[in-house]
């Protein structure tokens, strides 16, 4: 419970700050997406449960606070949530090359999903040229700025208490 | 199997179940209350926390501007004063012209084609979508100001900037010119050509937009001024949206499209103006 508690506050607090200070950075068109990076380790280290709750939850404010709408994020969001949580237990959480790959290959997908779900953008530009200009920078910045944040999510989490243990 | 047990079918299922009723809501444009009135109480139960952070960085940003930057302020601060008293002198010019423009429509009893009375409320831009694609930002005046949903935003140059499409108490959300979801009817501004056509976002071209189903033999040029039509009510005729920069043939030869370049870099945009009123 803790654990969910402090990715909820963590997820709050990266949407206010990427909405009101990332976009002002000269790198801002391609991101970071932190909010991706907060799914992803809540997925990631306490289970798919929490992943696809905190991946739904993250969608659901994106599409509401920053006019995104709803459905869009709430489903690729998600689906990160999910598939990191299978990664729990399979791959150790101080394994820092092997999960900044990791992240690379999530944000990539995410940025896929969210293409291929955007009509008004699919049908306009050629995935060849989205592929170089788009996913794989935003990748990569993603991968360098999200490891970041990932190092002082492992510091700060709360250790999971009976109810987490439990229930992950 | 541990991946199948019951506690992970229960959750695949609930996954599954969400999913589907989203895609639903969305591929079928359904309009549900609930959702309405949880974003209307999400969102206006946030915004202010977004309206502070801006503040604070603002009050910030001032007192550093105030102790290593006074110098280039002054000279900032010299050079607009002397714009302004070129643009006074201007302005009373064009008042003069507007007049007689004003007397001739009379007489010949012609209806006004050109922006007249504009009511505008100021905003600050307060945050901004983090979306690859999705071009919106926030502002700090909401329907407590009398903003609504449609309302055209410029820039202080005059400039579209975009449109409301979410209002809060006390802040918005403006879809930008540059979302692949934005359209608005537009023309040629030049004396001898009136081509018409629409203007849309360029998704992955930043600083440019395309403006679309210009007739085959339409009469747009590289550097003609483009600026909304007026066909529809949204938007006042005449407001500025950029330059074209390169026209092409489309859709096999039957109809013309060009690339618009505007000059509305998003981390330029910090203060805005909604048009109430045309």
């Amino acid at each position: 419970m803790r654990q969910k508690a402090f990715y909820i506050i963590s997820l709050l607090l990266i949407i206010i700050l990427q909405a009101t200070f990332f976009y002002r950075l000269p790198a801002a068109p391609y991101g970071p997406d932190l909010i991706l990076v907060v799914v992803f380790t809540a997925g990631f280290l306490s289970g798919s449960q929490t992943g696809i709750l905190i991946g739904f939850l993250a969608g659901f404010l994106q599409g509401i606070l920053l006019g995104s709408g709803l459905g869009l994020y709430i489903i690729s969001r998600m689906l990160i949530g999910a598939a990191a949580g299978l990664l729990k237990g399979n791959v150790y959480k101080e394994s820092l090359p092997l999960l900044c790959l990791i992240l690379f290959f999530a944000t990539f997908i995410h940025e896929v999903l969210i293409f291929l779900l955007l009509e008004q953008v699919i049908l306009r530009i050629s995935f060849q040229s989205v592929l170089i200009n788009r996913f794989l920078p935003a990748s990569f910045y993603n991968m360098l700025v999200g490891m970041l944040l990932y190092i002082i999510m492992i510091y700060l989490i709360p250790t999971g208490g009976y109810q987490d243990e439990q229930k992950n | 199997m541990d991946l199948f047990n019951d506690f992970r079918i229960k959750i695949t299922i609930i996954f599954l179940l969400i999913l589907i009723s989203i895609l639903a809501v969305n591929i079928l444009e359904i309009d549900l209350y609930i959702f309405t009135w949880l974003e209307n109480g999400v969102y206006n139960i946030m915004s202010p926390f977004f309206n502070i952070l801006d503040s604070t960085g603002n009050y910030l940003s001032g007192i550093y501007q105030s102790f290593f930057q006074s110098r280039e302020l002054l000279e900032e601060n010299q050079r607009l004063k002397r714009e302004l008293s070129e643009q006074v002198i201007i302005n009373i010019s064009l008042n003069e012209v507007a007049q007689e423009n004003r007397r001739m429509r009379e007489i010949y009893n012609l209806n006004s084609a050109h922006i007249e009375n504009l009511e505008l409320l100021g905003s600050r831009v307060t945050g901004q979508a983090p979306s690859s694609w999705e071009q919106r930002i926030m502002i700090n005046q909401g329907s407590n100001q009398g903003v609504e949903e449609r309302f055209p935003v410029i820039s202080f140059n005059g400039y579209l900037v975009g449109k409301i499409i979410n209002t809060g108490v006390n802040s918005s959300q403006v879809m930008m010119v540059n979302d692949p979801d934005f359209s608005v009817g537009a023309r040629v501004s030049r004396e001898n050509s009136r081509a018409t056509g629409v203007v849309r976002g360029r998704p992955g071209e930043k600083g440019q937009l395309i403006m679309e189903r210009l007739d085959w033999d339409a009469d747009i040029e590289e550097g003609d001024l483009i600026i909304t039509s007026g066909i529809s009510d949204q938007y006042p005729r005449g407001l500025p949206i950029g330059k074209v920069v390169e026209v092409f043939s489309d859709n096999f030869g039957l109809s013309q499209s060009a690339y618009i370049e505007y000059n509305l870099g998003n981390q330029n945009l910090e203060e805005l103006l909604i048009i109430l009123e045309f």
